[in-house]
């Protein structure tokens, strides 16, 4: 088990670090100027000179490798630099904003979870049935919803009309509902799809059938066999979910008026501020890297196959 | 021995139902078995051998089910039990080893906990009370250290190896009656050879009796007092298996006895002389 | 969903379809189509609900509402086809390369994979539509990179697999060339699969297009886009909601109905991808 945990960690040094590389040259190479945009921000206006100090304060004039290896050398020590827009490290401004994003993408995949296994649980058991088709029309309705156009017609619902729950901003529970709700949809119906899926496949599998022959109590049967097995291919499914979350966090932060890294992050975009759209981009990937490291463990935990290294068997 | 016979099957009957109607698939298909007996079921593939099991067990996959016939096991009518309560027998009154062993243990699952469920499912003592039983049974099936296999899972061992696992599983409860369905098919010659070895003493041991279901004939040759001709779902021939081998009544069974002697013809004229000759003798 | 073949299912499908070719009509046709100029500004007609002449009212800056849903449609059609486009020939240039040749090509090829898919999709996007500018063809561009990866395993999977058939063997024994085998024995298939892949996603990925021009990263105003047309009525949704309303139904149905024959498609797919899926 630590062995699998200890070569999934070695491979992933390695990649981060070229990751940085391509974040790095990605923005040297892509649109515009930063020290024409530096200037911008900081409403100097662009002269010849202006520009070749601050290309030279931006350390642009050195060559490609020396530049990264610099930025490299600073960020081991957490320092990305400072917004061209705020003035302030970023890394400081990012892990402020951080928390509330966290929040709300953990709230979020609290609540796929909890609402997506029951539901998909009850309806592969009683497939067929009233809750179950219901379950499948919405699950499929809700996988086709824009989040946006969702997120809008729930403040529209419960804020405007009926005034039950504040429409933007944080605080509270009753702030995190709406929100939650909006970004842990498609999560959800997506989730209850694949649950339902994999357990009717389960459901009629040899292993079942032999516990059946061996007289094996239903519940154990059911709960044992079935549901094991069933709930991996949804264990592997929560990485996809974790990065799904992650983007759609941003969409639901602009929507809500939540104080998180998302809403942020855009308009640093919006604005050309570098150093901002880099450490941003490299913060949500080691987030999602680490989540996805953390669920492959748990799906090592779960499937003895894959300890031993025997994907893919049955 | 006038006891009950250790099962009894009157006029099984399986359909399958679907949008259009029902289709039969075994019709009117009694056996009976008796203790220290093997009752061979041979047939070739599709013919409702399988489904046959499944339906005494009560087991029958989605859009099947029993239409007629009875079912007893020891005496006691079981077709017209309800699930939970057929479950009971399952494993206590028969026991049922399956082909394809890979497929039929959960790969997350140890071995052991294969066995603590299946002695905690019929009420028997499990704190350590179901480590004597699996020890003793995995013995019985010929592997000298049960306490290294219990902690194995499945995929780590070999086909052979699960099913041996299996035949002690189906002991575990001390069942008077085995049904094997195809215990031998997936297997090697030599993984083969000693599960029917393995089958033919535990006969002879513990006085079982045997619903063997194969549609290999050397098979039935090897462990068989008795066997049944299955077809299209019907019963056409039934008898001692010398009888039947040796004066087939039926065309069919005929062809399925030539089928097979000429296959073994084959092999033997294209290594006989390799084999040497004490491989001139019949092959049954 | 399972029931395969019921009434309903199929009565989804010809209304899915039905959908489709509505709105390959309506982007194709739109200056027929659509009554006004879906620009054209008149801020002494802004906000009116619906009446003569504006079917479903205008928006604020006095633009038909109607007319930017038709025009909308040629931008959403026209910007997944062209992302579908690019990202079939990428993964397929990736893949078939990696799984043809072997070798330390494949390896190079696949860690490239691997470093793109280490990102999560929407913020790899963001960041290349920051790299990149705004725009309609960086965000074709942003979404078929994130995208092309995924894709590109599936190709080197199905390659491989393909290498070893017999027909493949039996034409290089003959001394077919490397490149002849590649377009006529290997290609077709691999094609196949993932066009029907691709039909699978194209919901997602009209999702993603919507979503960044909504934030204001992708399709500029005042270009009409359904998720831009989202992003400008933003502040009426307390006062004129109908303007958030229709472009996000827009979106739904038309996510929906592509994402209804994809639910057939994937009955047919080939286990074997499907289990290399999410």
């Amino acid at each position: 088990m630590w062995g699998y945990v200890g070569r999934r960690i070695l491979v992933l040094g390695p990649m981060l670090v070229l990751v940085s590389v391509v974040v790095f040259l990605l923005l040297r190479w892509g649109a515009g100027d930063p020290a024409l945009t530096y200037l911008r921000l900081s409403q100097i206006p662009p002269t010849p000179q202006a520009l070749a100090d601050a290309r030279s304060a931006l350390g642009l004039d050195r060559p490609l490798g020396a530049q990264y290896l610099g930025w490299l050398a600073r960020a081991v020590r957490l320092d990305f630099g400072t917004s061209y827009v705020t003035r302030r490290p970023v890394l400081g401004d990012l892990l402020y904003y951080l928390p509330a994003t966290l929040e709300l993408a953990g709230v979020s995949l609290l609540l796929t979870i909890v609402v997506s296994v029951p539901l998909g649980v009850l309806a592969a058991l009683h497939r067929e049935s009233l809750l179950d088709n219901l379950t499948r029309v919405l699950a499929f309705t809700g996988v086709s919803m824009p989040s946006f156009w969702l997120g809008f017609l729930l403040v529209y619902a419960f804020s405007v009309q009926l005034h039950w729950l504040p429409p933007m901003g944080r605080g509270g529970v009753a702030h995190l509902v709406l929100p939650a709700i909006t970004l842990a949809l498609m999560s959800t119906c997506i989730n209850i799809r694949l649950l339902r899926g994999s357990l009717l496949e389960h459901l009629h599998a040899r292993s079942v059938l032999y516990a059946r022959v061996r007289g094996i109590r239903e519940r154990w049967v059911i709960g044992r066999h079935v549901l094991q097995n069933a709930l991996i291919p949804v264990v592997t499914a929560l990485g996809m979910h974790i990065g799904e979350l992650l983007g759609g966090a941003v969409i639901v932060e602009i929507i809500f008026a939540w104080p998180g890294v998302g809403r942020y992050a855009v308009s640093a975009i919006y604005n050309r501020d570098y150093p901002v759209m880099q450490c941003f981009t490299l913060l949500m990937t080691v987030i999602f890297v680490g989540c996805n490291l953390a669920v492959d463990i748990l799906y090592a935990w779960l499937d003895p196959r894959i300890r031993f290294g025997r994907e893919n068997t049955a | 021995m006038t006891a009950h016979p250790v099962l009894r099957v009157t006029e099984l009957e399986i359909a399958a139902f679907g949008p259009h109607g029902s289709l039969p698939l075994v019709r009117g298909v009694s056996l009976s078995v008796l203790a220290n007996r093997v009752v061979g079921l041979i047939g070739e593939s599709g013919c409702g051998k399988s489904l046959t099991c499944l339906g005494i067990l009560g087991l029958l996959p989605g859009n099947l089910r029993r239409t007629r016939g009875e079912v007893f096991l020891r005496g006691e009518a079981v077709h017209t039990l309800a699930p939970d309560a057929m479950r009971r027998h399952c494993g206590r009154s028969v026991a049922m080893i399956l082909q394809n062993p890979m497929s039929c243990f959960d790969a997350v699952h140890t071995i052991g906990r294969h066995f603590r469920e299946t002695v905690a499912s019929h009420g028997l003592q499990t704190n350590g009370g179901f480590r004597d039983r699996a020890r003793s049974a995995l013995h019985e099936v010929g592997f000298d250290e049960p306490d290294a296999i219990l902690g194995l899972y499945p995929f780590q061992m070999s086909g052979g190896m699960l099913q041996r696992v299996m035949i002690a599983l189906a002991l575990l409860l001390e069942p008077p009656l085995l049904i094997a369905d195809e215990p031998t098919t997936d297997l090697d010659a030599v993984a083969q050879a000693t599960i029917l070895d393995l089958l033919a003493s535990l006969r002879k041991r513990r006085g079982l009796g045997v619903l063997l279901v194969t549609h290999d004939l050397s098979v039935i040759a090897r462990l068989a007092d008795e066997v049944a001709v299955m077809r299209e779902g019907a019963i056409i021939e039934r008898g001692p298996v010398t009888a039947v081998f040796a004066a087939p009544r039926e065309s069919y069974t005929a062809s399925l006895l030539r089928a097979h002697h000429r296959l073994d013809r084959d092999y033997r004229t294209h290594l006989g002389a390799w084999l040497g000759p004490a491989a001139g003798t019949e092959s049954a | 969903m399972s029931c395969e073949g019921s009434p309903v299912r199929r009565g989804l499908l010809v209304a899915a379809l039905v959908v489709i070719g509505a709105l390959a009509a309506a982007a194709l046709l739109a200056p027929w189509v659509a009554p006004h100029d879906p620009t054209a500004i008149d801020l002494a007609r802004k906000l009116q609900p619906p009446g003569k002449g504006c079917f479903l009212g205008t928006d604020h800056l006095g633009r038909d509402l109607w007319s930017r849903l038709v025009y909308g449609a040629r931008v959403s059609i026209g910007t997944v086809v062209a992302i579908v486009a690019l990202i079939l020939v990428l993964s397929l240039a990736v893949g078939c390369t990696a799984g043809y040749a072997g070798g330390w090509v494949d390896a190079l090829l696949m860690r490239a994979c691997d470093l793109f898919l280490t990102f999560p999709t929407f913020i790899l996007a963001m960041f290349l539509i920051g790299v990149l500018g705004t725009g309609l063809v960086n965000v074709i561009l942003a979404i078929a990179f994130t995208h092309w990866a995924w894709y590109a395993r599936i190709v080197r999977a199905l390659v491989l697999t393909l290498k070893q058939r017999n027909y493949v063997l039996a034409a290089r024994v003959a001394g077919t060339s490397r490149g002849r085998i590649l377009i006529r024995h290997i290609l077709p298939p691999v094609l196949a699969q993932l066009a029907i892949l691709a039909t699978l996603d194209i919901g997602h990925m009209m999702l993603h297009v919507s979503g960044l021009s909504f934030l204001g990263l992708g399709v500029q105003p005042p270009t009409p886009e359904w998720g831009v047309m989202i992003n400008d009525a933003r502040q009426y949704v307390w006062t004129q909601p109908a303007l958030i309303l229709y472009p996000g139904l827009m979106i739904f149905l038309t996510v929906m109905a592509f994402n209804i024959p994809g639910d057939h498609l994937r009955d047919v797919l080939d286990p074997v991808v499907r289990t290399q899926g999410a």
